[in-house]
């Protein structure tokens, strides 16, 4: 170890020839790749600097004979190659060999090698390219090879039989379209360096802008591999494809479509149409297939990007018919669970975005828009964003050098000429970049047409605007009619039309096309396509010649032949400032002013021609120019005529506004530090001197786009404008501008015809464009109710397919910006608010009352009036006549919970409008709108206290009002004191209560009408109106139930039957677990006695009472309330022991009472039982001792009675356990006889068993208890006969008072007695009583009589009754 | 002597415990490179009724279980099987394992499960990781019940399944066959699928 220590070097390589070498000789194969293995890891783990020796030998092994070994030379290869870039060149040509091995085992190796050594060279280069700004050589070498072994993995792919290989480079393929398109998962900035994980990649990093790499082709390539995996599922090849191959293009294609959501509407119609072809597959792998396809197809069902939506129905469907409807529904519970959680998010999000837009009204882009519409699918450049931020500036001026480099006309000369350096706002970076290209002729055509589908809607539109000012005002004549009516993409369109070789095409936007009106132009140099104005699709519309003051300042740098309507027109635009922060970027172009001159010739022939000049960098100027025919829309006479209102006259007179593109401008450090406007001299000559003065050094401008006021244009970017000489011929065409009207028509036409194109299904890239041009174009003509009016009809005519939510919402962001900038404020602050009501008022109107639109107008809105606010009350809040619908009441609290939520300005206002509601007459308005304060906004800390102070107010209301004289003045002291200091002062309650009122109602008339009418009968329909949402806080906060207990016992009889009805339900909410409601009920305010009984009734009646909440109740029955009724509720709970004290104060309770109290202690608890079974109730209420317990022996009878009602419960069973037990004591209780006359009364099969009673207690000397005797006569007469024979074992004194006392019973118990059985048992003295036999001793039975009551008499009867029975 | 196998195989059922525990006994008997998981978010035993299953995490060693019935009911969960369950399983390793949490376990080339739930599952999972190597794995699913009789018939059919791939130069150009030849053999069709890693 040590030689190899300081051998060093030579010792590894020693080891590793030597190791080489035996592995050449080994025939083992095991040991052959041990060997090869330890070679590996010396190369990579010790000794690196041997790899370039080394690894030609390792190479010489893909040769050897085993496949294994052959695998095992790609996995080292692999190894190096991952972690030694530098060895790729020499790895590929030998993966490209073992790619064609016979052995599939080795290619699907090779492949998967290749694929891994390829991401891992893309990905170097990429950063390196970010990071660094250039490749090196040796990684450029390997990108190179890296490219080549990237085309070999996809053509054996192809062609190749074997079904693993194939799936392998299917799943290649996969990686390839993952790599090569824009991951919206991922953040569209690269990270810092450091922060750069090395395997995360997003191809939006690369789009600013890389030395290599070249993203539109990349993402052609990515459409390509993507189209080949679509063709695999065609049904006749898919059919064919064996199980594995089958499986991971299934996969591989659905997992693409979940992470790209650009190209899910691709994928899904091909896959769902396997569903059915799928039937068709023969053989083992049907089964798998099919259940691999069902998962992919739920995995695209559960996607929640905005495009699914359109395919849910497909899906399922699809499903359904592969038996998997369950997996669909579940799905899509699922996504729905996952959206309705997004859009709660996105609310959110949105609210952040909104305020922010505020100050950017211009630049207004929604969320979804970012995500949802990527204009085209695999166009990596078409998720390119403009962003206010360094890199946007980057991204500008490296598209065009990309753009360059792609046209060939290499990097070192600059032949675009931009300036990133100066001070542009990105509309006049971007303006100048289009002239710039214009300028490189036909060379440049596709890279404008690139440029501009790569533009976002915003910018496009913004560009179009403010080139239209540079249009004739007349449009020129187009020839072509043909091209217009095939196109049905602007976009297409307007990009097609750049193409210099291509036939002549219209944007779809033109008015009209005439067909008379062909003028060719003579100079090819003026061809019209070339103008990129011609994209203009608003051209026509220029001549009220938008007023930008970015123009404006321009204009006046313009030779005479500037319109002076351009400048002085009253229409201005929203305007766009560019706060520059300069950056240094050593990529940044050198300094080039290009400066667009336009003029336009003579009318008649239709033609402007255009020139530009560009000023390259240093001292030498070079002068392109060229001039373009300029081709602009021609109205047809038809519209002229009646739409329109331009004459055939005016076609021959029309404005002209001239005015040069914003070009690159005088480089200023801080934008503050220009002191005011300069005047022209000074900017031109500024202009000159910052050429050479900034050069040397570049600057990247941080863009951060402002909404301005006019009187911020001075810190604007300078625009230095060099006019040049006209291209065209002599300028001395007369210009009549239209007038209002006619620019209003001209306006509308343009309008309609937009709208009419909006309408059909295109790219989302084109209808953003609309988006972005509809509410420009409005604007320009704000004082035309018409217009508005159309749009808001198109808007309202088919809300979610016309996209009216983003249309609403660029129309209002773009009003909003006219609002603020000056001119037009009143005319479309005014046009806002009805704007914006109106449409609200459509929805509401149109779309089904669950829709969301309706929330989400108003919470994306850029600012909500009054008058919007107004209106939505009157829906929240329907005033006695209208219809109410729960559901649309629904829909606008929707709108103002969101408001609240995202608005917090407007939360007070909001907040009201919820309140009014929540005390509304209608029911169902009122539980909606509870729902809402109670649930969404009550937890909502900034609301809390308001709802609460409402509440509270609206419950002293409503309990103040038959109190006004004497009830309320103790309530006022009460009410809520600390939140109303007001209240604090209450010497009249009236007074108080109208204070609160007035503070807390905030003008609810109807609530103050009535309170000021005095004492006013109130329902309890009134009583619950005030208080539900009372009631429903205390569910949330339990603690402000004591208010309510405080002010029971003066609240008029409508107020607590409010309570006792919301009782229930509120103590169900809150559960016996809150420690407030326990805090409550053990100390609970004077006179709310009944409220406590009926809420502990509550509580217990579910659950067993907690050990806190007996604890509580035998406290409060010891200290407080005396009422033997607060301990039913825990009577079941309570032990034998525990019972049995206060049983006496049970029976005392009414009758009703006690019947509660004694199911609740005969149903007892689950775990311990009754308390009391019911032998020992009838018991315990025997042992009742009247005048001891105080309580009066009625109550004591009732009890006994209500027990016997029971006969479930006290059975006979139980009453002879019980007469058993009674008998026995001593002294016999008072009610035993009452009771077991009722026992044998209510159950008469007990007759026998009573007898047995009655003999006992005659045995026990019954009559000697006189309460008692009465009662076993008339038991002894009732039961008779049964009872004959126990009245005849009566000594005969007792029996002849007891024949006196009932002698009905003489004549059948003589009867009786003088059977011969009975007679020969009977004792003379009896008989003699009976009269059945005469005796002349006989004694007097009246001094018998006498006798009884006597203890005296005792001895005499023993006597003889002794002598009977002897 | 045993043939040293190619392959890596995992074994997964929902708890890692029954099923999955029986093949992975069961092929680890017959040299098997396996392992075992269970994909559910924890560990479910049965209790005392339906409603108070005994829930563990993945990683409570199975001896710590089984300490934990014996504990509760030695009786009851003698009776139901439980016990000796566990004492198999603490035999073959020390705990429960989650599949979605075994990345450091490395790559696997066959993935056994027992119930389509389970499949589907590790499918999801294997997609969710990103494909970083290009690896194939194959997924292969045969339903039976989880009850002691079901994981004794799973783990058979397990090991013959993967018997059946180890004697194929490679499953990624006969697993239409092994499909075929398994459904003759034991009349039960097994569903498979292809993830990578």
């Amino acid at each position: 170890m040590v030689g190899v220590m300081s051998g060093g070097r030579g010792a590894f390589r020693e080891q590793v020839m030597s190791l080489l070498h035996d592995a050449k000789l080994q025939e083992d194969t095991a040991a052959k790749m041990d060997m090869m293995g330890r070679v590996k890891d010396i190369l990579l783990s010790r000794d690196s600097s041997l790899l370039a020796e080394f690894v030609p030998h390792i190479l010489e092994f893909h040769y050897d004979a085993v496949s294994e070994v052959r695998s095992t030379v790609a996995e080292i290869m692999e190894e190096i190659a991952l972690k030694y870039q530098d060895s790729v060149p020499l790895v590929v040509p030998v993966l490209e060999t073992l790619m064609q091995d016979n052995i599939p085992a080795v290619v699907r190796c090779a492949v998967r090698v290749g694929s891994n050594i390829f991401c891992n060279i893309f990905r170097q280069v990429a950063m390196q390219g970010i990071f660094v700004g250039h490749v090196e050589k040796s990684l450029e070498r390997s990108w190179s090879c890296a490219t080549k072994l990237k085309d070999s993995i996809c053509s054996i792919g192809k062609e190749h039989v074997n079904g693993g290989v194939r799936f392998m480079t299917f799943k290649f393929l996969e990686t390839m379209i993952f790599l090569f398109t824009p991951d919206p998962n991922l953040p569209a900035e690269s990270p810092l360096q450091q922060n750069w994980d090395g395997r995360t990649f997003n191809i939006s990093w690369i789009m600013q802008g890389h030395p290599i790499l070249d993203t539109e082709s990349l993402g052609q390539e990515a459409d390509r591999y993507l189209t080949y995996l679509l063709e695999q599922v065609s049904d006749e090849t898919f059919v064919r494809l064996s199980g594995p191959v089958a499986i991971v293009l299934v996969t591989s294609l659905s997992t693409i479509a979940k992470q790209r959501p650009d190209i899910y509407r691709r994928i899904t119609p091909a896959l769902t149409r396997l569903g059915s072809v799928c039937e068709e597959i023969k053989g083992p792998q049907r089964a798998s297939i099919i259940h691999a396809l069902r998962s992919c197809l739920v995995a695209l069902l559960r996607c929640a990007h905005s495009v699914t939506g359109n395919w849910r129905e497909l899906l399922v469907t699809v499903l359904k018919a592969m038996n998997a409807g369950d997996l669909a529904d579940a799905a899509i519970r699922q996504t729905d669970r996952m959206l309705r959680n997004a859009e709660r998010e996105r609310a959110f999000r949105d609210y952040h975005l909104s305020k922010k837009d505020k100050l950017h009204p211009v630049d207004y882009k929604r969320p979804l828009q970012e995500n949802g519409s990527v204009p085209s699918l695999l166009n990596v450049n078409s998720a390119k964003r403009l962003r206010a931020t360094a890199e946007n500036s980057v991204t500008s001026s490296q598209d065009i050098k990309i753009i360059s480099d792609a046209e060939g006309t290499g990097s070192t000369q600059n032949p675009v000429g931009l300036n990133v350096d100066s001070k542009l706002t990105p509309l006049q970076q971007m303006i100048a970049m289009i002239g710039a290209l214009v300028a490189k002729g036909e060379r440049a055509a596709s890279s404008i047409e690139i440029l501009i589908t790569s533009l976002p809607p915003d910018m496009l539109a913004d560009v179009v605007i403010e080139n239209m000012k540079n249009l004739p005002t007349s449009p020129p004549a187009l020839p072509s009619v043909a091209n217009v009516a095939g196109s049905s993409d602007a976009q297409a369109n307007m990009t097609g039309s750049l193409k210099a070789d291509e036939a002549p095409a219209l944007p779809p936007v033109n008015i009209a096309e005439s067909p008379k009106s062909v003028q060719t132009a003579a100079d090819h140099r003026r061809d019209p396509r070339r103008d990129p104005r011609r994209m203009d699709p608003r051209r026509s519309a220029v001549p009220v010649g938008g007023s930008r003051q970015t123009v404006s300042v321009a204009a006046k740098l313009e030779e005479p032949v500037v319109e002076p309507s351009c400048s002085s027109s009253g229409l201005a635009s929203t305007l766009v400032l560019a706060t520059v922060t300069p950056v240094p970027d050593s990529t940044a172009p050198v300094l080039d002013i290009p400066s667009v001159h336009l003029e336009v010739p003579e009318v008649r022939e239709e033609v402007v021609s255009r020139s530009i000049t560009v000023q390259p960098n240093g001292s030498s100027w070079r002068e392109a120019e060229i001039s373009l025919d300029q081709k602009a829309f021609d109205i047809p006479s038809d519209s002229r005529n009646e739409n329109v209102g331009v004459s055939a006259d005016s076609s021959g007179t029309l404005q002209l506004e001239s005015v040069a593109l914003p070009a690159a401008s005088s480089l200023v450090a801080e934008p503050s530090s220009i002191p005011g406007p300069l005047n022209t001299d000074s900017q031109i000559s500024a202009a000159q001197c910052t050429d050479t003065a900034v050069s040397p050094v570049s600057f990247v401008p941080t863009v951060q786009v402002e909404p301005i006021i006019s009187d911020q244009v001075r810190s604007e970017a300078v625009h230095t404008l060099s006019s040049t000489s006209m291209a065209g011929p002599a300028p001395a065409t007369p210009f009549v501008p239209l007038n209002d009207s006619q620019q209003l028509a001209l306006w509308k036409v343009l309008f309609l015809r937009i709208l009419e194109k909006h309408v059909v299904p295109e790219s989302a890239c084109s209808s953003n464009l609309r988006f972005s041009l509809l509410p420009r174009l409005i604007s320009q003509c704000i004082a035309d109710e018409e217009a508005i009016m159309i749009l808001q009809d198109f808007i309202l005519a088919d809300y979610h397919n016309h996209k009216g939510h983003e249309l609403t919402m660029h129309m209002l962001y773009q009003l909003y910006g006219d609002k603020t900038s000056g001119d037009r404020a009143i005319v479309a602050s005014k046009v806002y608010d009805d704007f914006l009501i109106a449409v609200a008022q459509g929805i509401r109107e149109t779309l089904p009352p669950t829709d969301k639109s309706l929330s989400r107008l108003f919470s994306e809105a850029p600012m909500i009036p009054v008058g919007a606010l107004k209106w939505l009350e009157s829906i929240c809040n329907p005033s006695g006549t209208d219809v109410v619908n729960g559901e649309r009441i629904f829909q606008g609290l929707s709108a103002v919970w969101i408001l609240i939520l995202l608005r917090p300005p407007l939360r007070a206002e909001c907040l009201e409008i919820a309140l009014k509601c929540a005390v509304h007459e209608v029911d169902e308005v009122r539980t909606k709108a509870i729902r809402l304060v109670a649930n969404k906004l009550y937890p909502l800390p900034y609301n809390s206290q308001r709802i609460e102070d409402f509440a509270m107010s609206m419950l002293y209301d409503v309990v103040g009002r038959e109190h006004n004289e004497e009830g309320v003045k103790s309530l006022g002291c009460e009410a809520v004191p600390q939140r109303q200091p007001t209240l604090q002062v209450v010497n009249d309650g009236e007074d108080s209560l109208a204070t609160a009122d007035k503070q807390a109602m905030h003008g609810n008339s109807v609530q103050q009408d009535r309170h000021q009418g005095g004492k006013v009968n109130l329902s309890i329909g009134e009583a619950q109106r005030c208080m539900s949402l009372y009631f429903a806080l205390c569910t949330k906060k339990v603690s402000l139930l004591r208010h309510l207990f405080e002010m029971y016992e003066n609240a008029p009889k409508a107020v607590k039957q409010a309570a006792h009805r919301n009782m229930p339900v509120l103590i169900r909410t809150i559960g016996s677990n809150s420690s407030d409601l326990l805090q409550l009920l053990s100390d609970p305010p004077h006179g709310s006695k009944n409220l406590i009984l009926l809420v502990l009734h509550l509580l217990t009646e579910a659950d067993p009472p907690s050990h806190d909440l007996i604890a509580i109740v035998k406290q409060l029955y010891e200290s407080k309330i005396k009422d033997a009724r607060l301990l039913t509720p825990i009577l079941s709970s309570l032990s034998k022991a525990e019972v049995l004290p206060i049983f006496p104060h049970l029976v005392a309770l009414p009758t009703e009472d006690f019947k509660a109290a004694l199911d609740r202690i005969l149903q007892g608890s689950v775990h311990t039982g009754p308390a009391l079974t019911p032998a020992e109730v009838l018991v315990a209420i025997h042992a009742i001792d009247p005048e001891r317990d105080h309580i009066p022996l009625a109550m004591v009878k009732d009890a006994c009675s209500v027990c016997f009602q029971q006969r479930t419960v006290f059975t006979q069973q139980v009453l002879a356990k019980v007469l058993n037990q009674l008998v026995e004591q001593t002294p016999i209780p008072m009610l035993f006889m009452r009771t077991v006359i009722l026992a044998v009364g209510t159950f008469r099969s007990l007759v026998s068993f009573v007898m047995e009673i009655l003999s006992r207690l005659v045995s026990k000397q019954i009559w000697k208890w006189p309460n008692l005797w009465i009662g076993f006569l008339k038991c002894a007469d009732q039961t008779q006969p049964h009872s004959f024979h126990v009245l005849l074992q009566l000594p005969a004194v007792q029996l002849d008072k007891a024949l006196h006392k009932h002698p009905n019973l003489r004549a059948p118990l003589t009867n009786y007695a003088s059977k011969p059985t009975v007679r020969s048992n009977l004792a003379r003295p009896v008989l003699v009583v009976l009269g059945l036999i005469q005796d002349g001793v006989s004694s007097d039975p009246a001094s018998h009589s006498q006798a009884v009551p006597n203890a005296t008499t005792t001895i005499l009867e023993n006597q003889i009754r002794e002598t009977t029975t002897s | 002597m045993q043939v040293k196998m190619k392959l890596r195989y995992a074994m997964v059922c929902s708890s890692n415990q029954n099923r999955s525990m029986e093949a992975h006994a069961l092929l680890l008997k017959r040299g098997f490179n396996v392992n075992s998981y269970g994909t559910g978010a924890h560990v479910k035993l049965p209790g005392p009724s339906i409603k108070e299953p005994n829930i563990y995490k993945f990683g409570t060693p199975y001896r710590a279980m089984y300490e934990d019935l014996k504990r509760k009911d030695p009786e009851l969960y003698k009776r139901n099987g439980l016990l000796q369950m566990l004492k198999r399983n603490l035999a073959v390793k020390e705990a429960p394992h989650r599949w979605q949490e075994n990345a450091a376990d490395g790559i696997f080339d066959v993935v056994f499960t027992f119930e389509a739930r389970v499949f589907d599952i590790v499918m999801e999972d294997l997609q969710d990781r990103g494909h970083n190597f290009m690896k194939s794995v194959l997924v292969v699913n045969v339903d039976v019940k989880d009850n002691h009789e079901g994981a004794a018939l799973g783990a058979r059919l397990a090991l013959e399944f993967c018997r059946l791939v180890e004697s194929v130069e490679s499953w990624e150009d006969e697993i239409d066959s092994i499909v075929q030849k398994f459904e003759k053999q034991h009349n039960r069709r097994p569903i498979y699928s292809i993830g990578f890693y």
